[in-house]
């Protein structure tokens, strides 16, 4: 939302001024509703035209304006065509009202109502601004209470949101042989029925190496289970602790594994043989419920790492 | 013609006059109110469970994004179902938003349903403040927030939800426009365009918007003629200025209604209305269905059907405060005053049409109803702001005792919000299934009414049983994939199961637990089988689980059969309680923790 340009400094409006406003709306809007009521004839309005562009006349600071006949409509500021109200204003001259056509009247009419309201738009200007001002305040205001738990809930969780801390490495044989497409994944949890992970591997006969670092800050016996379709396996700091290998549907395999405080590499193995295609590694750290390893305690160990020791970078 | 602006009104038809720090205040307290609610849907969307309607509007809603995407060559959105009779304005803006979500399809669904519900908050809020101040925004949207039913729908429910969002957007934007005339800026048109077009592209019985506007312009010459002395052609004057714009803005509503439904797309003039014609018939979902204690067929509704439910699912709060308001209005249509405020009349006109032309024609034409007031949904923002209406309207009844009165509504308003919020904690996630106290809660509806029937509690069902198993036989579980039959289809199941949990489409075929919900009475299945847990609130049943091993598959075959295979049909809850008694309000059998979220699915 722009805020609106400063209205244009000015004086004061005196009270004469005031009143002359006043009659000018006041006379609008009866020769508009005159124009509009259609039990009886457009040229009832005429009077209040002519009232009304003198009244607006004297608003423009002519103090003794001559009939509204012979105004000239380009005194006014605020008539947007005066050639075209000057024209139909002359009419009004006439001394036989029923003789004005209708068009003009309307016309007349329009110009008046119009001048009315832009030269409101002005006079008001400084009200309307402030009015502004403080209904955008108060937007503010209320948007930012509401939005603050939206903020706290993208800073308490973005973290889960961030690029995964897993490597992975995908072959297009079952022996991970062959050039390996790596990229980074959040969490050892697929389901890829009867497809491939990629478009570049075959929906059957592939495998997958997942690499991470577990940081704990104190030794744990941590409950793992990997379930998969078909042969899966975990190792931690290269030892096989889970096994789950073998062509296989979809089954589980788990135990509970001491682990010491520190970083350990963490390395889930796969590969699909035929048909349905998941592997998901979860854990328990404290005996709950196993579920995804928490993110919050996971280290990327880098695109390319020393196999010696993945978690190297991690440590140091 | 050009004409001097008409003044934006700015003072509410009902309500106090507040100083301007007033009703800063409650504007701020408004949003407090707001962000509360935000804040606790942010920390708790994941806890619902997936209702029957979300699976095919996930689906519908992809159809149609890929008939975008592709031209219109993937034409899967125009014969899906009968999801294609409904627009697309909710299920599009959830498949845009999965598109870019970190989130599982069904949690981001959730996310973005419970937003739009917190929208339907803010529409509430602005609908009372325009009629009634901003005390009576903040009343609606504390009433609003804590009304279990609206609360609990905004999760998993992608059209009733969405729609009364949209609904009571709509009439704001119309109540507006009652309020400017004759003088209606072209904003104000605009605006009624764009919300009630939405509203109708959730569901084309949004129409009745447009209907209202129709009614509210013919209402406004009929004024300006009985004004003129009976002239004609004054009121066909002002119909024929009204009436413009008034098309262009029902055109407008139209175009964008149009915009997010690929069906109606290739026919806009017709089938909408074939839709229309279409859901007024609509004949889907023949059964029986508990109600007041009786089995009632969901195509022979009684008249009183929303009425019960109405009476039963709002709070105790709002029922009074719309009573108040009802008799406020009513005494003040007896008394004639003259000097009534003419906002006062018109809008006050449209919102009892608006509350009470749909479920008068669903009385009168005895729609199919069923799912408690699930399809009226929408009338729950506008009874809400009806309500805050009353409590504003209350104290200046006698101006004198205004603050004793105000002082005792505000005590009254705290306590039965408190109570809500108390109730609403308890249920959680299962708010939709609130009963008041009119019948005792939750456990004096159970047997009665549907409570259950969107199935919302299995999520917490898996969770628990997993949770069983793993405390029970942890070395086995670890080892184990065990296989699980439960009265819930098959693609609303493959959502839990995973993990240790495979899906059985039929007891008999190794099944070795049952889950069952007490829709239908599915719990009464495999009474012979021992019972592992309940899933409960207030002590009363949700899930029922039971331990199917070493059942023989003929036994389990004849057994899971008894409920659904008999002619009789599907039987009386109440008259199946166990030992025939009611159940005994009691606290949550067992604390049952929350499944842990699913993380985000990575596929590749």
């Amino acid at each position: 939302m722009t805020e609106p340009s400063p209205a244009p400094e000015t004086a004061p409006e005196t009270a004469p001024e005031t009143a002359a406003w006043l009659h000018a709306e006041a006379h609008a809007l009866a020769a508009t509703a005159l124009l509009d009521d259609p039990s009886v004839p457009p040229w009832t309005c005429a009077e209040h035209l002519r009232r009304g562009f003198s009244a607006l006349a004297r608003a423009a600071g002519i103090d003794e304006p001559e009939p509204a006949a012979a105004l000239d409509p380009s005194a006014l500021p605020w008539i947007g065509a005066p050639q075209a109200v000057a024209e139909s204003l002359r009419r009004l001259g006439t001394d036989d009202d029923t003789t004005l056509d209708e068009l003009a009247l309307r016309r007349l009419a329009a110009a008046l109502a119009s001048a009315v309201a832009t030269a409101a738009d002005l006079r008001f200007a400084p009200q309307r601004h402030a009015e502004r001002r403080r209904r955008l305040l108060r937007g503010l205001l209320l948007g930012v209470l509401v939005m603050i738990p939206v903020v706290v809930a993208l800073v308490l969780t973005v973290r889960d949101f961030r690029e995964g801390p897993w490597r992975a490495q995908y072959f297009s044989t079952v022996d991970f042989q062959g050039e390996a497409i790596v990229r980074r994944e959040g969490d050892v949890k697929f389901d890829w029925r009867r497809m491939g992970p990629t478009p570049e591997l075959p929906d059957d006969s592939f495998s997958a190496r997942y690499d991470t670092c577990l940081e704990l800050p104190e030794d744990l016996v941590i409950a793992f289970q990997l379930i998969s379709d078909d042969g899966s396996r975990l190792f931690i700091d290269g030892v096989q602790v889970v096994d789950n290998w073998g062509r296989h549907g979809e089954r589980s395999r788990g135990g509970d594994v001491s682990v010491s405080a520190g970083v350990h590499h963490v390395r889930v193995e796969y590969f699909d043989d035929r048909h349905g295609a998941s592997v998901e590694l979860r854990a328990s750290l404290h005996g709950e419920l196993p579920d995804s390893l928490p993110v919050r305690l996971l280290h990327y160990p880098g695109a390319d790492f020393d196999e010696a020791d993945p978690c190297a970078a991690v440590r140091g | 013609m050009s004409t001097p602006r008409a003044a934006s009104p700015s003072v509410p038809p009902w309500g106090p006059a507040l100083s301007r720090g007033w009703a800063l205040g409650c504007d701020c307290a408004a949003a407090i109110v707001v962000a509360t609610v935000l804040a606790v849907v942010l920390a708790t969307y994941r806890d619902y469970g997936i209702t029957w309607d979300e699976s095919w509007h996930l689906v519908y809603g992809d159809q149609i994004l890929s008939w975008f995407l592709t031209f219109g060559a993937d034409t899967s959105a125009l014969c899906y179902r009968i999801d294609f009779l409904y627009g697309g304005a909710f299920d599009l803006l959830g498949a845009v938003v999965r598109r870019f979500s970190p989130l599982s399809p069904f949690d981001t669904l959730h996310l973005v349903g419970a937003l739009v519900g917190v929208l339907g908050l803010v529409g509430a809020w602005r609908l009372a403040r325009r009629l009634g101040g901003p005390v009576a925004g903040l009343v609606a949207v504390a009433l609003l927030a804590t009304t279990p039913v609206y609360y609990g729908h905004m999760f998993n429910n992608p059209k009733d939800l969405p729609f009364a969002v949209g609904y009571v957007w709509a009439l704001d934007a119309l109540c507006n426009v009652v309020l400017c005339m004759p003088r209606v800026p072209r904003r104000a048109w605009i605006r009624l365009a764009v919300l009630a077009g939405l509203a109708m592209g959730v569901r084309i019985a949004g129409i009745l918007l447009l209907v209202y506007l129709g009614a509210v312009v013919l209402g406004m010459g009929w004024l300006r003629m009985r004004a003129a002395g009976g002239d004609l052609r004054a009121g066909l004057a002002t119909i024929r200025r009204l009436g413009r714009p008034a098309l262009w803005t029902m055109l407008g509503a139209w175009v964008v209604m149009l915009s997010t439904w690929p069906w109606a797309l290739l026919d806009p003039i017709r089938r909408p209305w074939m839709a229309l014609g279409r859901m007024s018939r609509f004949t889907v979902h023949k059964r029986e269905m508990p109600f007041a204690g009786e089995e009632m067929l969901t195509t022979q509704p009684r008249w009183d059907y929303l009425l019960h439910y109405f009476g039963l699912k709002l709070p105790i709060l709002v029922l009074a405060l719309v009573l108040v308001a009802v008799a406020l209005g009513l005494y003040a249509v007896w008394r004639r005053r003259e000097h009534v405020h003419l906002h006062q009349r018109n809008v006050g006109l449209v919102l009892a049409a608006a509350i009470m032309a749909p479920p008068t024609y669903a009385i009168v034409v005895r729609a199919v109803i069923y799912d408690g007031l699930r399809h009226f949904l929408f009338l729950v923002p506008m009874l809400v702001v009806v309500a805050a209406l009353g409590a504003v309207s209350l104290p200046r009844v006698r101006p004198r005792l205004a603050l004793p009165i105000g002082l005792a509504l505000g005590l009254a308003g705290t306590v039965g919000i408190s109570r809500q919020v108390a109730a609403m904690r308890e249920l959680h996630p299962q708010q939709y299934i609130y009963f008041n106290e009119i019948i005792g809660g939750l456990p004096g509806a159970y047997g009665n009414y549907d409570t259950d029937y969107y199935g919302n509690g299995y999520k917490e069902g898996f969770a628990a049983l997993a949770e069983h198993l793993w405390h029970t036989e942890r070395e086995r579980f670890l080892d184990t994939r065990y296989v699980v039959n439960g009265c819930i289809p098959d693609f609303v199941a493959a959502n839990y199961i995973g993990g240790n949990f495979a899906w059985a489409d039929s007891a008999a075929k190794g099944a070795e637990f049952y889950l069952g919900y007490t829709r239908a009475n599915c719990h009464e299945r495999y009474r012979t089988r021992p019972e592992i847990f309940r899933v409960e609130r207030m002590g009363t049943l949700l899930i029922l689980a039971r331990d199917l091993r070493g059942a023989s598959a003929e036994e389990l075959d004849d057994e899971g059969s008894d409920d659904e295979g008999s002619d009789e049909g599907p039987r009386s809850r109440r008259a199946t309680i166990p030992d025939g008694r009611r159940p005994q309000p009691r606290p949550r059998n067992k604390p049952i923790p929350t499944k842990p979220a699913p993380r985000p699915e990575h596929a590749p």
